[in-house]
């Protein structure tokens, strides 16, 4: 563990042999890597190459069959949960709330539950994290009736308002309008630069080339690739 | 988020307003003098004070309650299961209820009005255990769990209807159980549902705190710092608890659970802990002006109070389904 630039504590996450299971098929088959704060990965490999499991064991959603996922501060899967901001694929719709409201759950406090308040300083965030993800002009509406690129815009604001170290975001960009992608993959790579880690799960390759610092790809549970980005991948993910 | 506190005031209004109405009004004419004496002194007539006293307070009372019952049932849940549709009746607790009723009703229970709400709590609660179940499968939609809640319902009140067909029971009380009546409740009505009341609003108290998370699903209240397994079970049982109570009052009273919450967010926002608060009164007040049509549009005669209800939840319910996935 170190400091930072503005002094905040910088912390790695470790993945030491990690396997994992669903019953009696392997999804994950000894994976080892290390991602620190400040980094931007890409999270590549086919369907079914175990990358969102890989992203629930990190969160701490699932807990390895053998190795471990670890904060190199210590104390284990529990630290992790209070890093991370983790957006699975597939969510279903929040009812009953607004795209703010949404958003603004983000800022809950459960040491403070029943007398929680968005506080004005909450509010800005919420603001500010809407309008980065040019999501400022959903605030208002009923979540459950936006389209589905503009529920990952909300979703994402969500994620980004919970002011974690890190984002898991897994296809957390794919139905985002293609025209506005390359400004959430900056988005992501500036996050990064601001001292952020940031995993992305994607199937994108040529943004991924272009804005992520490093990329992991899995392979029937299997890692393949851990490096910066390359031409070699896309002969990976083939298949 | 809209300030609650106008809000209250205006049910607070609303409140006293229909139970005036509720005292004032019925077959019976009564002066206001009359009216004054009987609530705070003995007026001198015997028909007055039975009226007031043993009539048409203890109604009012009884509206009150069940009305609360149902409102803050419904409110709790629709946040515990994240679905619009959530309501005592179509989830099938109040038809666990009236299982119990219509069983007292063929006199197969011995027992008296506390053991009779005590055992209608416990089926309305063993109802929310299964819905909670049902309810923590994340792949359940909101509409399957609907579909599912339905059934349980329509299920529960068949079953209660064969009770009452097979003991020869075609009485007002067995038409008054599906429909829901206030007709002829005394306090002896009334006070046994006390207890549950404050016993299922202190655990939607409990609940209340992290009830927001649950609509973003369990997996991101869990990453928020929830146990969202936990509120849900805390919610569903608070609601059972006050689905019974209400259920032991005034039998099947359709859809107030539904729209009562749906109409409290339109007044107050979307907060879930106040949604739960304002649902109580809220809830009370559907079913007390409900009650009063049902006795004073016809007087002399009446109809079952969830007629009302029913007449105004249908077309909110057909609103509320066309919205969802």
């Amino acid at each position: 563990m170190s400091r930072g630039r503005d002094g905040s504590l910088k912390f790695r996450i470790e993945m030491e042999d990690v396997r994992f299971s669903y019953g009696e098929r392997a999804a994950l088959k000894g994976v080892s890597a290390s991602v620190g704060a400040g980094e931007f990965v890409c999270l590549l490999g086919p369907n079914g190459a175990g990358k969102s499991t890989l992203a629930r064991l990190i969160a701490g959603e699932l807990s390895p069959t053998e190795g471990g996922v670890y904060a190199d501060s210590g104390g284990g899967e529990g630290e992790l949960r209070r890093h991370i901001a983790y957006l699975p694929q597939d969510l279903q719709d929040p009812p009953f709330v607004s795209a703010k409201e949404l958003v603004s759950l983000g800022r809950f406090r459960p040491e403070r539950s029943l007398g929680w308040r968005v506080s004005a300083e909450d509010k800005e965030i919420v603001q500010e994290c809407l309008a980065r993800c040019l999501a400022d002009s959903l605030a208002d509406r009923p979540f459950d009736q936006l389209s589905g690129g503009e529920k990952q815009r909300v979703w994402l604001s969500f994620c980004l308002a919970q002011q974690r170290e890190f984002l898991i975001l897994d296809e957390s960009l794919q139905k985002v309008d293609y025209s506005k992608k390359s400004i959430f993959f900056r988005m992501l790579a500036d996050l990064a630069s601001d001292g952020k880690g940031v995993i992305l799960i994607t199937h994108d390759l040529q943004m991924a080339e272009r804005y992520g610092q490093r990329m992991l790809a899995l392979r029937n549970g299997e890692l393949a690739y851990d490096g910066p980005p390359g031409e070699e991948i896309y002969s990976l993910m083939e298949g | 988020m809209r300030h609650p506190v106008p809000v209250l005031a205006g049910l607070g209004v609303a409140l006293l307003a229909g139970c005036i109405v509720g005292i004032a009004f019925g077959t019976a004419e009564l002066r206001i003098s009359e009216i004054f004496r009987a609530l705070f002194s003995d007026s001198g007539d015997p028909t007055a004070d039975v009226v007031v006293r043993s009539i048409r307070l203890p109604r009012v009372a009884a509206a009150l309650v069940a009305g609360a019952c149902f409102g803050v049932s419904g409110a709790l849940i629709q946040s515990a299961t994240r679905n619009p549709l959530g309501d005592p009746q179509l989830f099938g607790l109040g038809g666990g209820a009236s299982i119990v009723q219509a069983l007292a009703l063929a006199g197969v229970f011995g027992v008296g009005p506390w053991g009779l709400t005590s055992i209608s709590v416990a089926a309305a609660t063993a109802g929310a255990i299964l819905i909670f179940l049902l309810a923590s499968r994340e792949t359940l939609t909101p509409a399957r769990l609907a579909l599912i809640g339905v059934s349980i319902g329509a299920l529960t009140l068949a079953i209660a209807a064969a009770i009452l067909t097979h003991s020869r029971v075609f009485s007002l009380q067995a038409l008054a159980l599906f429909s829901g009546s206030m007709a002829n409740r005394g306090w002896g009505d009334v006070a046994p549902a006390l207890p549950f009341l404050a016993l299922g609003l202190g655990l939607a108290v409990l609940a209340a705190g992290r009830l927001n998370l649950l609509v973003l699903g369990d997996r991101l209240a869990w990453q928020l710092g929830a146990n969202p397994g936990h509120t849900r079970l805390m919610a569903l049982v608070a609601a059972g608890v006050v689905a019974g109570a209400g259920v032991s009052i005034a039998g099947v009273v359709g859809f107030v659970g539904l729209f009562t919450p749906h109409v409290v967010r339109l007044l107050v926002g979307n907060d879930a802990r106040t949604v739960t608060a304002i649902s109580v009164p809220a809830g009370a007040l559907v079913v007390l002006y409900a009650d009063q049509i049902a006795r004073l549009a016809l007087m002399p005669a009446e109809v079952p109070v969830g007629l009302v209800t029913t007449v105004l939840g249908a077309p909110l319910m057909i609103w509320v389904a066309r919205r969802l996935p």
